[in-house]
């Protein structure tokens, strides 16, 4: 930080330059349609520089002035105020080189205010093109309506005149648009006055219980309560917290339209303090606000709501770390147990009497001195996945019992998930409603044999898709190691109902887009190839991400918060033959590829595939008229005279695809479903390991050189990449044989790991996620397999085995010479 | 050497320290020279070519020989005929049993050092486990030149530039790496055998310690977070006995060397960037300190988001094009430096002086704007130091940094890279730290990846778990953690 100028008068020549550097580097994640976060560059630049929150934002404005005013792109977050300095447009002139220009998604000036409020509304990428020339999404969206529009004069595509379809069903769809991926109203902040019209999601586990804990006594209670609730943006911490307190008469601050760090209440004769979104600096304090806030509020014995995320709990945390214990405050001792779940408490005047200690719930007393000074409870809110079970939970402060009262946090097998109704999980509760909401305008009449959107309602309608549905939405989960927010979910329901329509098209348009699902006019490929477009937003394509244009297929599948993890288990990438009539057979394509291989004149493959499957397959709960208008335009294309071999066998496999992607749909049948049932196995059996993947395991970190026999497993000491000799070793090589070991797994919350241990001792850990299980189920008869993830795992298992060789246990190693399939032991003495 | 007297670490810099003090590098055709480079640094060998006037130039295998009026190429390795030879020596220093046939554990022992195997590639050097084998191909050998660039001096000058202010060393790269090889060898005994046997039987007799300047080195801390900095921090915990013993032998070879081509590939592009920016500042007669120069410079290296695409990633040619600018600015002021006096002027006088001379900066302007390329050789040493070699098979580099697609250079960390990086930043192995601390190791390295992408590699080389809202409080733990 510099001294030259301290917070006050003209911006130095380094202050104007760390200021450019933060906004170009925004403006380029902007232009470049990455998501970059305001808030956290303004904390960056005041570490950088002495000036305040407000001065550099207004500052950051200016420069948005200088920019337009040289016609170059600006950050529209940042409107252009004029009157800037001299020095910041002589600054801004020397480095002009460094600003982007507008060859991407361009936002300079632009005349269109349509445009302009649009990109204002919204920092996704997906309205601009990528700059290796791929146009703009959107435009070639209207470039489609407007082509519809030509086409069909009959359709009213003016704004201005009679609607075709019920306004009420289009407005309800409309506010989907809000809760989509990168939609607006993501946020909630206590003084927000309108409530949402979409259906409010449960609570993840844990939180009703804190809550109801919190209001139980709030006013009357002798000790101040204290509530945390951790974890990451999306999961409706903010929304239990304002709800909390919407009975609490506000002390401030005052209505200003803007978010706020702190918000104030009266409770009875104690105010609730609300740390809403920890993530906002404090006003009243720079250096550690979160334990300061704490604090504060407990010399004054005031109750807490505090919404954090955990990176601020480490940052607080780190930032103590060289404190003397004995020095600890309150804030100190709350914040190192919410970030470790332990703190030392030796020679400390304040600790936390830890109570209960579960993966998502923690409990326990403040203490000074021995002496209770508040109740704690934090919950982790994104611990438990919302595809999951929500575990019972009640939270009771007795001095004699442990508060939390409940059951533990299990997941569901796989195969058993269909047997469940879908309300049960939180996730499932939320897309229950949102499809009963939009299903109940029962008078809306809309064509629906070209209309995916309303195909995608009709399907979601049953129960047993919705349930499918969740079943794919956690096998991604399981697949990629993540969970889903809220934010995650709502992008997801969104995309079964509505495809990524709302990524490209303004929700004043809906109507215009309902009018375009109409009758096509045209030769037997144009109307599939229309079609063929309309099922990108078929629930069944839209949620994996299948897009017609490869490119852009490609561009969704990196940057769509849902289609990057969903499309993993496209089930098309492990269509695997057979039936699923034993509920834990894998195979399940057979169906499908068999409608495909009889002779055309037995019926269309939808009609031979509906005859082949019985009465109560759920595929006949997804199949919609959308979909036998697909059909028909199928079993036109093949009887279409004109069409070539490469049309119609580039047509065959489409539609063999869209149908397997339907089929598997309905049934919850992701890719890679023997491995994700596997893993949730591991996870239950836990210390345990199922036995497919312990031999699987066993083959990929100890390899026999001759597998199938009673062989040893030799591994090269000093090799660059310790992949043990299998067969016929050429040259003769010195390797170190390995003994047994045993295997067991640890799990931390949903994370597991295998530990590898010898004579009890452990000797490595690694995660057991998905990539190695898939690595180690394709190992069969001692033989190590290769799989996509191969390069993954690869070096993971090398480092594992290498720690075979460290010196410390080297002492009794057996070496061997290996030539051939014989090896030599060779022995090593310290005689020189 | 001494690189600075105590006295002149208290000063500020001079003018003349705009321009770095090493020497021009050139492209390392097999990883294994750099930890060689730093062997031969440490010791001497008076044996003599055939003819006596030609240098030696020492390749562990040649796969075809090659020769040249301007050294004379020995092969190190045992030739098949006296894999007996090595074998018996490799038993009269401890390996056996005796019963076990010369032939086969000479054979064996040969085979298990060879290093990296390049396609294409006309010799094959040792893994440099232990100084026995670090010697047995040098620089020349490596390079095919009489008189290649001094590769260790580099790494020393680009140590001694990362030296925090005031700090006070004996040794550098090279001694530490010997003081680090000679605790592994204490503690293992078939390394310290095998070391002992090639010593003897494949060099042989004149093979000395070198005496070597061992003075205090002082830091003058003027490039505080540059990748020197980090480099220095990175490698005195790499050779520091807790890693050194939580690491095997090869795998320590294998980090030791990431570190190394790291430190020339990021501190010659950052010397470059630092050139453009010098350059650019004096053509646009900028009144700065020497901290407001330094505090500004740009990302030397820029790590685009993997969401982007390929072309939009690609750094193949602002990197070529930085090198070359960087080096054209670098004779200018070099030039400009040798004026009379000028080298001995204080930063602020020099500076001054240096943004009126209307005539530096019109050469400064067109070296700016040149089309020439007169930094090819640094670019390429800049690009196969921190380049993937083979991306499978055997000798699949999991420590590069770039990948070359096509005509594409994109950054792309193999899984063992940021292994490197992260375990090394958590101090010790075993220990922990966050995503936060990394970033910042990864700023000073002139990095400046999106924090998903970082949280993302570190998931794929199974060192930290992300969460959605951890941030940059992403727990890594170190790789190789020792457990009792």
């Amino acid at each position: 930080m510099t001294e030259a100028t301290v917070g006050a008068g003209a911006w130095s020549v380094l202050e104007l330059d760390a200021l450019i550097d933060s906004y170009v580097i925004m403006l380029q994640s902007e232009i470049a349609g990455q998501k970059y976060n305001k808030r956290r560059s303004n904390i960056q630049l005041q570490e950088r520089i002495n000036r305040t929150h407000a001065s550099i934002e207004f500052k950051l404005c200016n420069l948005s002035a200088v920019l337009q005013d040289q016609d170059l792109p600006y950050i529209q977050g940042y409107r252009p105020r004029a009157h800037y300095q001299r020095a910041l447009f002589d600054q801004v002139a020397f480095r002009l080189a460094e600003f982007p220009r507008a060859e991407i998604g361009s936002n300079t000036p632009d005349p269109s205010p349509k445009t302009r409020s649009h990109r204002a509304e919204s920092t996704t990428s997906y309205h601009h093109a990528t700059s290796d020339g791929v146009p703009l999404e959107k435009s070639d969206h209207e470039e489609f309506l407007n082509t519809v529009a030509r086409e069909h004069p009959s359709i009213n595509s003016s704004d201005d005149q009679t609607p075709q379809v019920q306004n009420t069903f289009l407005e309800l769809l409309g506010r989907l648009w809000d809760r989509s991926t990168g939609g607006g109203d993501v946020a909630f902040r206590p003084s927000t006055d309108s409530v949402s019209a979409l259906p409010t999601a449960p609570r993840p586990a844990g939180v009703e219980a804190a809550c109801a804990w919190f209001a139980e006594n709030a006013v009357t209670s002798k000790i101040p309560k204290l509530l945390f609730l951790a974890g990451g943006p999306g999961a409706g911490k903010s929304d239990a917290a304002g709800r909390l307190v919407a009975g609490y008469s506000k002390i401030g601050p005052a209505e200003d339209g803007l978010a706020h760090r702190t918000y104030y209440y009266q409770t009875g004769d104690r105010q609730t303090v609300l740390i809403n979104d920890a993530t906002i600096p404090s006003d009243e304090h720079v250096f550690h606000p979160l334990v300061e806030e704490i604090n504060d509020l407990t010399r004054n014995g005031n109750h807490l709501i505090a919404c954090v995320n955990r990176g601020i709990l480490v940052e607080e945390s780190r930032g103590r770390s060289n404190k003397n214990t004995w020095d600890y405050t309150a804030g100190d001792v709350i914040v190192k147990w919410l970030a470790s779940a332990h703190t030392d408490q030796f020679d400390q005047t304040w600790e936390v009497d830890t109570k209960d200690s579960l993966d998502h719930i923690r409990t326990g007393y403040l203490k000074h001195e021995g002496n209770i000074v508040a109740e704690v409870v934090a919950v982790f809110v994104d611990v438990c996945s919302l595809l999951e079970r929500t575990p019972a939970t009640s939270i009771t402060f007795n001095r004699n019992d442990d508060p939390v009262k409940g059951a533990e946090y299990k997941l569901l097998d796989f195969h058993d998930r269909a047997i469940h109704n879908p309300g049960i999980f939180p996730a499932g509760d939320l897309l229950g409603q949102v499809v009963k909401q939009i299903s109940s305008l029962d008078n809306v009449e809309i064509d629906d044999e070209w209309n995916p959107i309303i195909a995608n309602i009709q399907s979601l309608s049953s129960p047993v898709i919705q349930s499918s549905i969740l079943s794919l939405l956690r096998a991604a989960e399981i697949v990629n190691g993540q969970r889903f927010t809220y934010r995650e979910i709502w992008g997801a329901i969104v995309r079964c109902l509505v495809g990524g329509l709302p990524e490209v098209l303004d929700r004043k348009d809906i109507q215009r887009e309902f009018e375009a699902y109409s009758t096509f006019e045209g030769n037997e490929i144009s109307t599939f190839e229309h079609l063929q477009n309309l099922a990108e937003k078929r629930l069944s394509q839209a949620l994996f991400g299948i897009r017609e244009n490869p490119e852009r297929q490609n561009a969704d599948v990196i940057r769509n918060p849902v289609t990057r993890l969903t499309n993993r288990i496209d089930p098309m990438r492990d269509a695997l033959s057979g039936r699923r009539s034993d509920g834990r057979e894998f195979g399940w394509a057979s169906p499908v590829t068999d409608a495909f291989a009889g002779p055309a004149a037995l019926g269309t493959p939808l009609s031979t595939l509906l005859e082949d499957l019985p009465d109560d397959n759920p595929f006949r709960k997804i199949v919609t008229k959308f979909d036998r208008t697909i059909d028909q335009a199928f079993s036109k294309l093949l009887d279409y005279g004109s069409i070539t071999d490469a049309v119609r066998f580039e047509k065959i496999r489409w539609y063999g695809a869209y149908l397997g992607r339907l089929y598997a749909t309905a049934s919850g049948i992701p890719a890679f479903q023997r491995e994700i049932s596997l893993w949730i196995e591991a996870w239950c059996l836990q210390p345990r390991l199922p036995k497919p993947i312990g031999l699987g395991l066993r083959t990929l970190l100890r390899p026999k050189q001759q597998p199938g026999e009673n062989s040893s497993s030799l591994i090269p000491v000093f090799d660059s990449r310790t992949t043990p000799i299998i067969g016929n070793q050429l040259s003769p090589k010195i390797a170190i044989q390995t003994g047994d070991f045993e295997m067991t797994t640890h799990g931390d919350a949903e994370n597991l790991f295998v530990v590898l241990s010898e004579n009890s001792k452990e000797i490595a850990r690694m995660p057991l996620d998905y990539a190695l299980i898939r690595e180690a189920t394709s190992c069969s008869a001692d033989h190590s397999g290769m799989t996509e993830l191969t390069e993954i795992t690869a070096p993971r298992l090398e480092r594992f085995r290498a720690a075979r060789l460290i010196t410390d246990q080297l002492d009794n190693a057996s070496y061997k010479i290996v030539h051939g399939l014989e090896d030599h032991f060779l022995t090593v003495s310290e005689s020189a | 050497m001494v690189y600075v007297d105590g006295n002149e670490s208290c000063l500020s810099p001079r003018i003349s320290s705009l321009v770095l003090p090493m020497n021009r590098p050139q492209y390392v055709s097999v990883p294994e020279g750099f930890i060689s480079a730093l062997a031969w640094k440490l010791f001497e060998w008076d044996r003599s070519s055939t003819n006596g006037t030609l240098p030696l130039a020492l390749m562990y295998k040649t796969i075809e020989s090659t020769s040249s009026k301007y050294y004379e190429l020995i092969s190190t390795a045992p030739k098949k005929e006296n894999y007996s030879l090595f074998g018996d020596a490799l038993k009269a220093n401890g390996l056996g049993p005796e019963k076990l046939s010369s032939s086969v554990l000479g054979e064996a022992v040969a085979n298990s050092v060879a290093g990296i195997k390049s396609e294409g590639g006309k010799g094959q050097a040792a893994s440099p486990i232990s100084p026995g084998f670090a010697l047995l191909q040098n620089m020349r050998g490596i390079q095919k030149a009489g008189n290649p660039p001094d590769l260790a001096e580099i790494l020393e000058t680009l140590y001694k530039l990362g030296l925090p202010s005031g700090a006070a060393v004996s040794g550098g790269v090279a001694t530490r790496w010997k003081t680090a090889s000679d605790r592994r060898l204490q503690s293992d005994l078939l390394l310290s055998a095998m070391d002992r046997a090639a010593r003897a039987e494949l060099l042989g007799h004149g093979l000395h310690i070198n005496v070597q300047d061992v003075s205090v080195v002082q830091g003058r801390g003027w490039f505080r977070k540059t990748p020197f900095d980090w480099f220095v921090r990175s490698w005195d915990r790499l050779t520091d006995p807790v890693w050194v013993d939580a690491l095997p032998a090869r795998v320590w070879v294998d980090w030791a060397t990431t570190v190394l081509r790291l430190a020339v590939g990021l501190g010659f592009l950052w010397e470059s960037a630092w050139y453009e920016y010098v350059g650019r500042a004096i053509v646009g007669e900028k009144d700065v300190t020497w901290q407001e120069l330094h505090s500004g410079m740009p990302d030397c290296l820029p790590w685009k988001s993997s969401k982007g695409t390929q072309s939009v990633r690609d750094v193949a040619s602002v990197l070529k094009w930085r090198v070359n600018k960087g080096t054209g600015v670098r004779r200018v002021l070099d030039a400009w430096l040798k004026g009379p006096g000028n080298d001995e002027l204080s930063f602020a006088a020099g500076w001054q002086k240096m943004i009126a001379d209307r005539s530096l900066r019109t050469e400064l302007t067109e070296a700016l704007a040149s089309r020439e390329q007169p930094g090819t050789n640094s670019w390429e040493a800049i690009k196969y130091a921190l380049q993937t070699r083979d991306s499978s098979g055997p000798f699949a580099d999991y420590f590069g940094m770039l990948r070359q697609n096509g005509r594409f250079l994109t950054v792309e960390p193999g899984t063992e890279w940021i292994t490197v990086v992260a375990s090394l930043a958590c101090g010790e192995p075993g220990n922990e730290t966050n995503v936060g601390e990394l970033m910042t190791d990864l700023r000073e390295m002139g990095l400046n990846p999106e924090l998903s992408d970082v949280v993302a590699l570190l998931e794929r080389a199974g060192l930290a778990r992300g969460s959605a809202d951890a941030d940059q409080g992403v727990i890594i733990r170190s790789a190789f953690e020792t457990r009792n």
